[in-house]
């Protein structure tokens, strides 16, 4: 698993000498090409990033987390994980932080914290990814992108619950 | 959608400080210059992996797997053109756990799918940015991690129903992208 990547990057270097590439000048081409999108990149996190973390330390995610106990628990999403899944579309490290506090608290291997690692596992920050994207390359008006990423999200967790159900439990 | 989703987290954000009694201009020093720290941090793996994304580009390798890719990728996504190449790499990143090399991969696929773009999501763009977002994973790693520190028997036995439950998202993802296609046609 690990020796896939360094096995490419041999078959990268030899394929490169065979067609007479210099491979160090033109790594050097290709991130030099990177420091215009990292400039550009730089105060769309800036931006998004001052606004996440301002939310999530708000205190916001508490009282949403008491407005979506029931409707979670109804459809099946254990109460206890829904201000995990509500910091996952904000924040990577966020969320691992309250995912390591449920398992403390439940156990890494009950029902509940069993949940909670799955859907960390199957779901992406996607109030950070999908802004940062856009934002750099100008897109304005993202149609039903939000959309589609927080439905396939929900359906990613109820599966995984479903899975979980299936294999664990 | 993009401004409001933002103004909703600031407006949002500031009033439950208030509410809460915590301070909103330090979370949003705070959240700022943790951008400065990510950025740093990303840089040198965004350079290592351009540059060799640019070797892979200059001996014809990125061609080749785009023209591999194009037929199955055009299946979702009619128009992808050139952004086969990148988005393959993307997927392939993020389903090894490289993260890292996913980003700079994935910033190159929306760069070429938004030169067709006016401002506006194509219906490629919001196909890719769901996919993301479903991000089907070998091997959750941080997940993992974070079992292990919290001595789980079995840090691993998550991994069969997160893979599972991840395609089943992306598959949800691609649904959900084409049903939306046709109502904004």
């Amino acid at each position: 698993m690990t020796l896939i990547v360094p096995v490419l990057i041999v078959f990268l270097f030899t394929y490169a000498s065979f067609r007479h590439i210099d491979p160090f000048e033109v790594f050097v081409e290709g991130a030099s090409d990177a420091i215009p999108m990292l400039k550009k990149l730089l105060p769309n996190m800036a931006a998004i990033l001052a606004g996440i973390t301002l939310f999530s330390g708000s205190g916001a995610l508490a009282s949403l987390t008491h407005l979506f106990a029931t409707p979670a628990k109804a459809i099946g999403i254990p109460s206890e994980t829904v201000h995990l899944l509500l910091m996952r579309p904000l924040s990577g490290s966020g969320s691992l932080a309250i995912l390591s506090d449920i398992l403390n608290r439940y156990g890494t291997d009950s029902y509940i914290g069993l949940c909670a690692s799955v859907s960390v596992g199957s779901t992406e920050t996607i109030l950070y990814t999908i802004p940062l994207y856009c934002g750099t390359f100008g897109i304005k008006r993202t149609r039903y992108a939000f959309a589609a990423a927080i439905i396939s999200g929900i359906v990613g967790v109820i599966s995984g619950i479903f899975f979980i159900r299936l294999f664990l439990f | 959608m993009m401004s409001r989703v933002y103004s909703f987290l600031i407006i949002a954000g500031i009033l439950c400080c208030f509410i809460n009694g915590k301070d909103p201009m330090l979370l949003l020093a705070e959240g700022a210059d943790s951008s400065v720290r990510l950025m740093l941090s990303l840089a040198g793996s965004y350079l290592l992996w351009t540059g060799l994304f640019n070797i892979a580009k200059r001996s014809g390798l990125v061609e080749k797997l785009a023209l591999l890719m194009r037929r199955p990728l055009a299946l979702l996504m009619p128009s992808i053109g050139e952004a086969s190449g990148p988005v393959s790499l993307n997927l392939a990143a993020n389903f090894l756990g490289l993260g890292n090399a996913a980003t700079p991969f994935g910033l190159e696929a929306m760069r070429i799918l938004s030169k067709e773009s006016d401002g506006t999501a194509t219906r490629e763009i919001c196909m890719f940015l769901a996919l993301n977002a479903s991000a089907i994973e070998l091997l959750p790693t941080g997940v993992i991690a974070v079992r292990t520190a919290a001595g789980s028997a079995d840090p691993y036995s998550i991994v069969l129903p997160t893979f599972l439950s991840s395609v089943v998202a992306s598959i949800s993802a691609i649904l959900v992208c084409k049903a939306f296609e046709g109502a904004y046609q």
